[in-house]
């Protein structure tokens, strides 16, 4: 009994001295917080958005299939990334070949890869396709001839298109690919010669303008 | 008086505890990012040089397709081994702030050779010899563009190699500054407990620890290409373990030695 009082007494002097180590360490975090906050914040948060700009969230989307606005003569639901919208058929020189979303050198390994940056068949303006110059696919269309007809056929359209010119340009020479908005112009290249060996230093386009559409309904 | 000097003890522990937290910082770099063994680690276990040596070939592949060659021509130009060779030369000039050089000689002359050969057996002449030229050019460039990813990340070696000389002496500075202020706490107080500073180091970690997991999605990490993501991504999940790792030693510690105390508190009650 009489051992029990010095005990309590010691019991609280240590849970006194535990609290008074927590509480202090709680305040010494909450001021470097601060400090940290107020200093420091700016480069702290700009660093965390560098970091979140190479953070993309990838989620299981479904798309639906690519329908066409009359109204507004622009796709709903873009085709994705290295997925293939249709066909493109030039039977004066025997091309028919599927149209890829996209013209990486991954995809041109299956088809025709459409410029992501240029409009869709039916959009009214300008549409860039490119493809090799190997006998699968674009070896012979340096041979077409002014009037012949090319016809892509999408998912939501079958669309004609006359060759009105044909160039060879530099590789460099972006100026050959005009942006219209208010004709559709399908221009369609391949790396020329195509008979040579060796790296490509010119491109073969062909310039086709539209001349009729079916939509699908 | 007596409150002057209580003052000035909690104001010294609270310079300890910066020191201890930085120290702590500055160390979990310099295990992990800083240290060029690591780096290697992670190329290595996540499959690095194999997955470079496919994407050059794929991009080979894909150049050729309109030159008019066959694939052939890019057979045995180099093995799986020269990519890991080359890759830890580079990564050791990039720690040691040396220029960076990728070798091409042996390439082009494997190219070369090859050309010829294939030349030979389809029997094809050349018309203009400057386009096999500017083909032999463009796959150099494909094979140190692979190798490099970008001129920038050469240009950043030497800044690199600067800010882990700068970190490597602030770490010295501040072990040896958290182990002075520690005696002089000790030789002018006569008592110091670690306590504090640990405690508080270990309450800042878990803060950096959630301030991570919480303003990062680390798994959707996407930069430069999947292979390339996925090391970096690895690299944070380290950073995280470790924290998490001195965190939960850190508490036990802490709690340990707190129930030590009381027991000998107690103890030394029982026995008055």
């Amino acid at each position: 009994m009489l051992q029990e009082k010095p005990l309590k007494k010691m019991h609280k002097k240590n849970k006194k001295g535990i609290a008074e180590q927590l509480v202090i360490s709680f305040f010494f975090v909450s001021i470097i917080y601060l400090i940290i906050h107020v200093a420091y914040s700016d480069i702290i948060y700009n660093a965390l958005n560098i970091i979140n700009m190479v953070t993309i969230e990838q989620k299981d989307i479904t798309y639906p299939s690519v329908t066409f606005d009359d109204v507004t003569k622009r796709l709903i639901d873009y085709p994705l990334w290295n997925t293939e919208f249709g066909t493109i058929s030039i039977s004066s020189v025997n091309i028919n070949l599927p149209v890829y979303q996209g013209d990486s050198l991954d995809i041109l390994k299956y088809g025709i890869g459409h410029f992501s940056g240029s409009l869709f068949p039916g959009e009214g303006g300008s549409i860039i396709f490119a493809g090799h110059n190997t006998k699968s696919f674009l070896y012979h269309l340096p041979e077409v001839k002014i009037g012949d007809q090319i016809i892509v056929t999408t998912t939501y359209g079958k669309f004609t298109y006359k060759i009105y010119e044909t160039k060879v340009i530099d590789a460099t020479d972006n100026d050959a690919f005009p942006f219209y908005k208010d004709r559709e112009v399908l221009m369609i290249y391949t790396c020329f010669p195509v008979n040579t060996i060796g790296h490509k230093t010119h491109r073969f386009v062909v310039y086709a303008e539209k001349i009729g559409e079916v939509y699908e309904k | 008086m007596k409150n002057k000097k209580i003052l000035l003890y909690y104001l010294l522990e609270f310079i300890l505890t910066i020191l201890i937290f930085s120290t702590t910082i500055l160390l979990i770099f310099k295990l992990t990012v800083l240290n060029i063994n690591y780096f290697k680690e992670k190329l290595e276990s996540k499959n690095y040089y194999h997955e470079l040596y496919l994407d050059i070939n794929n991009d080979f592949n894909n150049y050729i397709m309109q030159s008019g060659f066959g694939e052939e021509i890019v057979d045995s130009l180099f093995i799986e081994d020269d990519i890991k060779i080359i890759i830890n030369n580079i990564v050791d000039n990039f720690y040691q702030g040396k220029s960076i050089e990728i070798n091409t000689d042996n390439i082009k002359q494997r190219l070369e050779n090859n050309i010829n050969k294939y030349l030979e057996s389809y029997n094809i002449k050349i018309d203009n010899k400057d386009d096999v030229t500017l083909f032999v050019e463009e796959i150099i460039n494909i094979y140190k563009n692979r190798i490099v990813l970008n001129d920038d990340f050469i240009k950043l070696s030497s800044n690199f190699y600067k800010v882990t000389a700068i970190v490597n002496k602030i770490l010295t500075y501040l072990i040896i500054l958290d182990i002075v202020l520690f005696i002089a706490v000790k030789l002018l107080f006569k008592k110091i407990t670690l306590t504090i500073p640990i405690l508080s180091t270990v309450l800042l970690l878990v803060l950096v620890y959630f301030l991570i997991l919480d303003k990062i999605n680390i798994q959707y990490i996407i930069f430069w290409n999947s292979y390339v993501s996925n090391v970096i991504k690895v690299i944070f999940f380290d950073l995280l373990n470790i924290i998490k790792y001195i965190i939960i030693i850190g508490f036990t510690l802490e709690i340990i030695k707190l129930i030590l105390i009381y027991l000998k508190n107690l103890k030394s009650s029982k026995t008055n």
